[in-house]
């Protein structure tokens, strides 16, 4: 016996050698191995997700992308149980930075979550047949898409079919330092300014600051963030990304317009560079009040409410040509793979109810897509007023994208094209040319 | 079964079988069988999702001609050329300080470990900080002395040895352990010896640690060069992908990890960790014929 213990003993230590082993292996991840490994690691951590609690109880799961949103989110699963105790819903969070990457493996192998958060990539999911169509859905139960905001819904189908239930939406204000207008002694803007206004408001600010020998910029944008401030720029200066034909449009007179005042601003010492915005970025220069200003996307609205910073006004976006800006949306969809479709649509329905949006904008995490719900959401800041996003929707224009399959390249060559142009290594017509080439090149790749 | 001419060397030989059983199990699934079908998927035009199609040696040919590639090897082989040098001496250096017999030895040896066995999320989001150039605690302390520090992790011309400081920072610790069980394994009668002889510690280092440790110091050398070809967690974590500072510090599977996880480039991602496997390849085979020359084996 005692010959059979030790072996025993000594297999199990192999085991424990083993797994670690199997551990080094799904972490070290820069060898050939990886492409696989993601995938197998999510499918398993979906399938455990996936167990059944209980007898006839059925479990649904729900992953989103965002923490802020998540306490909310359990809140609103909470009540959702309460009204149909035969179903659970699990949540499952996943950082942003990490968001697309593992839906795609999940995904890829039938692994994705029942209900699932999605944004303005709705073309290349439901090309994939990641999406469910919920047209049959939307249509047996009455499901009235005027009650929420058209940009939202537009962007909710694709080839005319609706793939998904709307979320929220993007929207854009200015916020503004009173403190600091106030220390300098320049007169506040108000909703009716334009953008000669602001760069002359700017300007102004620039030589005062420089009296008092401060190292503050007077605005500042998220040069980094592609519908935080150069995209919706580009639209009110009358540009647009892309042409009727479906080709690139970044090679338009305006859209070069537009992307030059920014880097004039950029030249002028208005607006902190592209590289310091990578080291710290717009939202916390305007919270530490090394900025009067800040280009403010509803989606960091968050970011300085909890910063619970004193003396802040929000006002409308200056107008360029128009106040017309590009609005990224958010969505639900429902997983085309899942085994609960029924309860998945009970759940999405729930969540675009008026007691769900109401929530969500009491709360103040995202701008609901219902209509109705919208003003608890300028009234959610304890801070500021946040009328200003809800006034600016009005001037909201859809999301367009690519060509579902090529998305992803163009984005990409989207955010290193204007990096290059905004940390100077190439000039704006020039680059802006470029972009549009390569963009083009890419679309022509797979047409 | 000739080999096995016993029952007790059978059952020996199955109880070593069930040993490596477990890890052999997870190097065929996580290694060998995905090394495999990288190498097919490498040949396709394979997507996210959908069905993928073969063509042929498209993406190794898109590869050469990838301006990004180039830059992200030239990148690859600076923190080489940086780090391996810098880690192998300054290990050397701090192993001969730890086997000697001082107070203290213990804590100071925990020290030097300690960076292993920290989250390197943790080490990776905590360098960040210390390197920004508004609030980092690096900068400031430069500014102390009047010195305008550069922004660290922004600038592409100094991102890349911001993250070897911090790399080195990081794993050095191994290479001490194992220099340090080296320098262990070294009988002390040579050093007798040559005391009697009248060396001095110059002369020691040379003609016994040196040719002693040589093949601690190749494995390591080895080993070390293969983990800096696939350097990825330290830039992924303290460089995000719009940073300014990324080209300059952009490293093959970073790059790899863009093509295949951002941009969905699955095929081509495959090429590019093939080729890099190649790369390895070749270069750990010349690392091989070349021990001869240096390399001393007891």
């Amino acid at each position: 016996m005692e010959g059979f213990r030790k072996r025993f003993m000594a297999f199990g230590l192999s085991m424990a050698v083993g797994s670690s082993a199997l551990v080094g292996c799904g972490s070290s991840g820069a060898d050939a191995s990886k492409d696989t490994n993601v995938s197998s690691v999510e499918a398993s951590v979906t399938e455990t997700a996936q167990e059944p609690v209980s007898g006839d109880q059925v479990t649904i799961t729900f992953s989103l992308w965002d923490e802020i949103q998540s306490v909310v989110y359990q809140e609103l699963i909470d009540n959702f149980e309460a009204q149909n105790p035969d179903i659970k819903v699990e949540m499952q969070l996943t950082p942003w930075d990490q968001y697309w990457t593992k839906f795609d493996a999940a995904a890829g192998a039938n692994q994705a979550a029942d209900v699932f958060f999605m944004n303005v990539w709705v073309p290349k999911y439901a090309e994939a047949g990641v999406l469910e169509p919920l047209d049959d859905y939307m249509e047996r139960d009455g499901f009235d898409s005027s009650l929420y905001s058209s940009s939202i819904m537009e962007n909710s189908k694709y080839n005319g079919v609706h793939y998904t239930v709307p979320k929220g939406t993007d929207s854009l204000a200015v916020i503004l330092n009173t403190a600091l207008f106030e220390k300098y002694g320049v007169e506040m803007p108000d909703n009716d300014w334009t953008w000669d206004d602001m760069v002359s408001i700017c300007e102004t600010l620039k030589e005062k600051i420089n009296q008092a020998g401060d190292s503050v910029y007077p605005l500042s944008l998220m040069l980094n963030s592609t519908n935080g401030s150069w995209q919706p720029i580009v639209y009110q200066f009358g540009g647009t990304i892309f042409n009727e034909d479906g080709t690139s449009a970044y090679s338009n007179e305006k859209d070069i317009e537009a992307i030059q005042e920014i880097v004039d601003m950029i030249d002028a010492g208005l607006i902190p560079d592209y590289q310091m915005i990578s080291d710290t970025s717009a939202e916390e220069f305007f919270i530490s009040g090394q900025a009067c200003m800040l280009y403010l996307p509803t989606f960091s609205s968050q970011k300085i409410e909890q910063a619970k910073m004193e003396n802040v006004k929000l006002i409308q976006i200056p107008t360029a040509e128009s106040k017309a800006f590009i609005a990224g949306n958010m969505h639900y969809g429902m997983n085309s793979s899942s085994q609960h479709k029924e309860e998945a649509w009970k759940f999405l329905q729930y969540l675009a109810s008026e007691e769900a949006n109401d929530i969500i904008g009491k709360s103040g995490i995202d701008l609901p897509a219902r209509i109705s719900s919208q003003t608890y959401y300028a009234e959610s800041f304890k801070q500021f007023d946040g009328t200003a996003f809800v006034e600016d929707l009005s001037y909201a224009v859809p999301y367009v994208s690519a060509p579902a399959s090529v998305s992803d390249s163009v984005n990409s060559i989207t955010s290193d094209g204007i990096m290059n142009i905004f940390t100077k290594q190439i000039g704006v017509t020039e680059g802006m040319e470029k972009m549009t080439e390569d963009i083009n090149a890419e679309i022509q790749s797979v047409s | 079964m000739k080999k096995y001419r016993t029952k007790r060397a059978r059952k020996e030989a199955l109880s070593a079988f069930i040993f490596v059983a477990p890890f052999l199990l997870g190097v065929s699934i996580f290694n060998v069988y995905a090394f495999l079908k990288n190498i097919v998927v490498s040949f396709t035009n394979k997507k996210s999702f959908g069905e993928a199609s073969f063509i042929g040696w498209s993406n190794y040919i898109k590869l050469l001609g990838d301006e990004k590639f180039y830059q992200a090897l030239i990148n690859t082989l600076k923190y080489i050329v940086i780090c391996v040098p810098v880690i192998i001496v300054l290990a050397m250096l701090i192993a001969m300080a730890l086997n000697m017999k001082i107070k203290g030895i213990g804590i100071y040896r925990t020290l030097i470990y300690l960076p292993i066995i920290t989250l390197p999320t943790a080490v990776g989001l905590v360098w960040k900080w210390l390197f920004n150039n508004q609030f980092g605690l690096i900068n400031a302390f430069l500014g102390k002395i009047g010195i305008q520090g550069p922004s660290w992790l922004s600038d592409s011309k100094v991102s890349l040895i911001a993250v070897s400081i911090v790399l080195i920072w990081s794993s050095i610790g191994t290479a001490v352990i194992i220099l340090l069980a080296g320098l262990q394994g070294i009988e002390k009668t040579y050093y007798e010896a040559a005391q009697i002889d009248g060396a001095n510690e110059i002369q020691k280092f040379l003609n016994i640690t040196f040719p002693l440790l040589s093949p601690t110091t190749f494995m390591l050398v080895v080993t070390e060069i293969i983990g800096f070809f696939q350097v990825f967690d330290m830039i992924f974590l303290m460089i995000s992908p719009t940073s300014s500072g990324m080209n300059g510090a952009r490293s093959i599977v970073m790059l790899f990890y863009e093509e295949a996880f951002t941009k969905f480039n699955k095929g081509y991602g495959a090429a590019m960790a093939n080729v890099l496997f190649l790369i390895i390849l070749v270069i750990t085979v010349i690392q091989m014929k070349l021990q001869k020359k240096w390399v001393f084996y007891e």
